[in-house]
């Protein structure tokens, strides 16, 4: 699947990534890569701007953490995070039942 | 030139430095450490995601705040005009210190219309859009330099109305100026701080259609009218200040109108 197709989705996708805990950037791609069982054909380095950007806005918080003798940017879903990606899996199912409705 | 320091080269040509910029090297390298064969994308495309992303976002951050740095400036304004009555009203002034209140109290009014409507243009754009952070930004700037201008005529009345006004009103007239201007500085820092990221071009926009703008000037020309003959109990006061206010309107518009994207730039 092309990244063009995740337009609009990969917010929602790498924030339902970190809703069972904090991940650092690597992991969140591996995990995002493994759900989809490497349906998703994006350019790694592009998701890390995402990451940031949901962070400036408040849905994601980020801090350094040392596992493994590295220094690793640890993400973690924020309260108003939790609510985004309440939103828009709502949002998701509706779309995706009216999608289904057309095409079956 | 290996991956990191080619990116680096592309964030510092992207607007991204200092401790953003290490910050993304510091990641993408952990990236690479786990898997030294990952497709992270070109450099320059990375780059360019960045400076987008945080573009955006930061825009739109900057532009709520320097909306809620005009609403304080307004309730600050509003408080030290306030305070004159229970001071003992405005006092009957002449000459040259006359001139110079007259002049301040014009620039008072005159900038904050310019700062209202920038303002809210700026921030109506950032709530419907986010393709258009340039124009965000620009009316924003704008928005922030016509407050300065109020802030500035507050402070002159300020100083020009001391000496007949008791000492408390100067401190809250002082302390209104104090606020304001913090509130302004802060809103600017990080409106500049947003512009530094190099974003992709704009599309072009449509001006808004004459008849609002007609429309618009024309209740704003009314308001004044039938506002300053109400305060001042003359109608020839009233016209006086609706021809400035008209001349006012007409000029801000040729001088900011393509700034604001109210109409057509040269080219289109």
């Amino acid at each position: 699947m092309k990244a063009e197709a995740l337009k609009g989705h990969l917010d929602g996708l790498v924030l339902a990534t970190l809703e069972d805990g904090p991940l650092h950037g690597y992991a969140v791609i591996e995990r995002l890569r493994g759900r989809s069982e490497g349906a998703f054909d994006l350019a790694e380095g592009t998701v890390y701007p995402v990451l940031h950007r949901l962070e400036a806005e408040g849905l994601l918080s980020s801090a350094w953490s040392a596992a493994a003798r590295r220094r690793r940017r640890v993400y973690r879903l924020t309260r108003r995070g939790r609510t985004a990606l309440a939103n828009r899996r709502a949002d998701w199912r509706r779309f995706a039942g009216a999608v289904e409705a057309v095409l079956a | 030139m290996s991956y990191l320091q080619e990116l680096r080269v592309q964030l510092e040509l992207h607007g991204i430095r200092g401790v953003l910029a290490a910050r993304i090297e510091a990641e993408l390298g952990d990236h690479l450490a786990c898997d030294p064969g990952a497709q992270l994308g070109e450099p320059a495309l990375v780059a360019a995601r960045f400076a987008e992303e945080l573009g955006i976002a930061r825009t739109r951050r900057a532009t709520f705040m320097s909306f809620a740095a005009l609403a304080l400036a307004a309730l600050m304004l509003a408080v030290s005009t306030r305070a004159l009555s229970p001071a003992g009203g405005w006092p009957d002034l002449g000459g040259t210190r006359g001139l110079v209140v007259s002049l301040a109290g014009l620039a008072i009014v005159l900038a904050a219309q310019v700062a209202f409507v920038a303002g809210m243009l700026g921030v109506s754009l950032v709530a419907r859009r986010s393709d258009a952070v340039r124009l965000a930004q620009r009316r924003m700037r704008t928005a922030l330099v016509a407050c300065a201008v109020v802030v500035a005529g507050q402070l002159v009345d300020a100083f020009a109305l001391r000496p007949f006004l008791p000492t408390w009103w100067f401190v809250v007239a002082l302390a209104s100026v104090g606020a304001s201007a913090a509130a302004l500085a802060s809103s600017a820092r990080s409106v500049g701080a947003a512009s530094r990221f190099a974003l992709p071009a704009e599309p072009a926009f449509a001006p808004l259609p004459g008849a609002l703008l007609v429309a618009t000037g024309i209740f704003a020309v009314s308001l004044m009218c039938l506002g300053s003959a109400a305060v001042e109990h003359s109608w020839a006061e009233g016209l006086t200040r609706g021809a400035v206010e008209a001349a006012a309107s007409g000029g801000c518009f040729l001088a900011l109108g393509r700034r604001l994207a109210l109409r057509p730039t040269r080219s289109a």
